[in-house]
């Protein structure tokens, strides 16, 4: 799959895309409000993401991972500290930002359309023709291209959160925030999922930041790997993958490289709680 | 969506009809203004044939309908309203909450004073009665669309209209849609009521005009039509509601059987 990615005409190719640090987080601290009082969720998070790279941020439940996903989508502010985007300070959902969810079946419009789902985000800032062209673009790019006027509900669990992808892929983000995209789905589907996600990375040179609680899949996917522990969480120092690429399911998990990486992150997630 | 027809349903009301029938002609049951079936039904045929039945159904149903449409309009506004501004809901729940439980045929005579006997003051109660359920099931179903489509409409950075109009009332359609449902029931229901104590017009004052000039055929011959009237409404409803909200049939359930 990945080979033939880089022959294809690619939609805002890599060396198109400004350099640099895309995300610039610098001590941020998240405190929710409960009926307990204030609870503090993030502490002390700092760490930069630059341009075009996987990362890929592992840890327990109830770690923070989400809310600090949230913070880069822009949908929570932080109580303190500063997170900039592109060097400017983050107010709310960016143009550049895509994100995706977990939970396909709810965020998808069960009314809509596969294709009108996909267009949800360009209508009323592009015309019709362009319109269809992107939507059809993203479709082709996730593979379903054959499956634009169903609806969502007549796809399998797969299909839907690859629908969710190409709704994101269609605004040509610069950036992918993706919480646990792949954590619904069984093996083979997520196997598949992850080989497309290298892909649409490699035509797309687009920055994905990944929360997952599969560490092999972190491995697999990321150029780094954070871990995110404790409670409130604390991000660890970060693990760099440095596997090659194109990456491929079978030889790639069986580099002793990948073996060592998932030994001393299995390790590294053990010791933490 | 096909339906079957249901078979032992109608088979039932056949029944009963028939049973009606047997226990008044073999005098069972004894009452002077208890008519058998058949003789409501000649006396419906007689109604329909000198136009008085169509000139009141008319009457009654459009007054009814124009009521639910100016209910339907406003109570989609409002409900919007109280959904999404928590300064409307702190400042008039306890008044909407006090105005939707006022029984509204008390309104019924305050109405007929201030605009007299009309159209005008049926429709006017009509609609305020039909109003309630659409405004609560409105902001009922906009404050319980799962929080997850709101993160959808941010991270794509729709308006707030295009949040509303592509998202919030689609996903409260369903309940909406039950909303004016009770709606049309009630302004129904109401309209017949102004027009027994008020407006000399219609089926419910022709229903009291029979009554009263002891003609009781007749009287269970409106009272047969306003049955109707009733069901074939709420089939409308349910028909229409399945074409535009094709996810509604099963949230409505068997509203319409």
């Amino acid at each position: 799959m990945s080979e033939t990615a880089t022959t294809r005409p690619a939609p805002g190719p890599p060396e198109q895309r400004p350099g640099g640090a895309v995300f610039k987080l610098d001590r941020v601290h998240v405190s929710l409000p409960t009926q307990a009082g204030d609870r503090e969720i993030l502490h002390d998070i700092s760490f930069e993401v630059a341009a075009g790279e996987i990362v890929a941020i592992v840890g327990r439940s109830g770690t923070g991972k989400t809310t600090l996903l949230r913070i880069l989508g822009g949908l929570l502010p932080p109580s303190d500290g500063s997170v900039l985007l592109r060097g400017r300070p983050l107010t709310g959902p960016s143009e550049l930002v895509a994100m995706v969810f977990q939970d396909y079946a709810q965020a998808l419009l069960p009314w809509r359309s596969v294709g009108s789902n996909v267009a949800l985000g360009l209508e009323g800032r592009l015309a019709k023709e362009q319109r269809r062209e992107r939507v059809a673009e993203a479709l082709e790019m996730v593979g379903l291209d054959q499956r634009a006027a169903d609806h969502p509900w007549r796809l399998s669990g797969g299909m839907q959160q690859r629908v969710q992808i190409a709704r994101a892929l269609a605004l040509r983000p610069e950036v992918l925030l993706m919480d646990e995209p792949f954590g619904a789905l069984d093996a083979m589907t997520k196997a598949s999922l992850q080989d497309q996600l290298l892909d649409v990375h490699a035509r797309t040179g687009a920055t994905i930041v990944l929360i997952t609680h599969d560490l092999e899949e972190a491995i697999y996917l990321a150029d780094r790997v954070f871990v995110i522990a404790g409670s409130p969480g604390e991000l660890q120092a970060p693990v760099t993958t440095a596997l090659p690429r194109p990456r491929d399911q079978l030889t790639t998990r069986e580099l002793p490289e990948y073996l060592q990486l998932r030994h001393s992150l299995v390790t590294a997630l053990a010791t933490t709680r | 969506m096909t339906r079957r027809i249901n078979l032992p349903g109608i088979a039932v009301v056949v029944i009963l009809i028939a049973l009606w029938q047997l226990v008044v002609d073999t005098k069972v049951i004894d009452f002077n203004y208890v008519s058998p079936p058949s003789q409501i039904a000649d006396r419906i045929v007689d109604l329909a044939r000198d136009g008085e039945l169509s000139d009141n159904l008319w009457h009654t149903v459009s007054v009814a309908l124009q009521a639910w449409v100016i209910a339907v309009g406003l109570g989609v506004i409002v409900g919007l309203l109280l959904a999404y501004s928590a300064a409307a809901r702190t400042f008039t729940m306890a008044s909407v909450d006090a105005l939707r439980t006022v029984p509204v045929v008390a309104l019924v005579p305050v109405a007929l004073l201030v605009w007299g006997p009309s159209a005008k003051s049926e429709i006017v109660v009509a609609a305020y009665a039909a109003l309630w359920p659409i405004v609560i099931n409105t902001m009922g179903g906009l404050r319980s669309v799962n929080p997850r489509l709101h993160d959808v409409a941010r991270t794509l950075r729709l308006s707030r209209v295009a949040t509303a109009r592509k998202i919030a009332l689609p996903a409260a359609a369903p309940e909406i849609l039950v909303g004016a449902r009770l709606a049309l029931g009630t302004s129904l229901v109401v309209t017949i009521v102004a027009e027994m104590v008020g407006n000399p017009a219609g089926l419910g004052y022709a229903l009291i005009e029979q009554q009263q000039a002891l003609n009781p055929a007749a009287m269970w011959a409106y009272v047969i039509v306003i049955g109707i009237v009733g069901v074939a409404l709420n089939y409308a409803i349910v028909g229409i509601g399945r074409l535009l909200v094709p996810g509604s049939a099963r949230r409505l359930g068997d509203a319409g059987a």
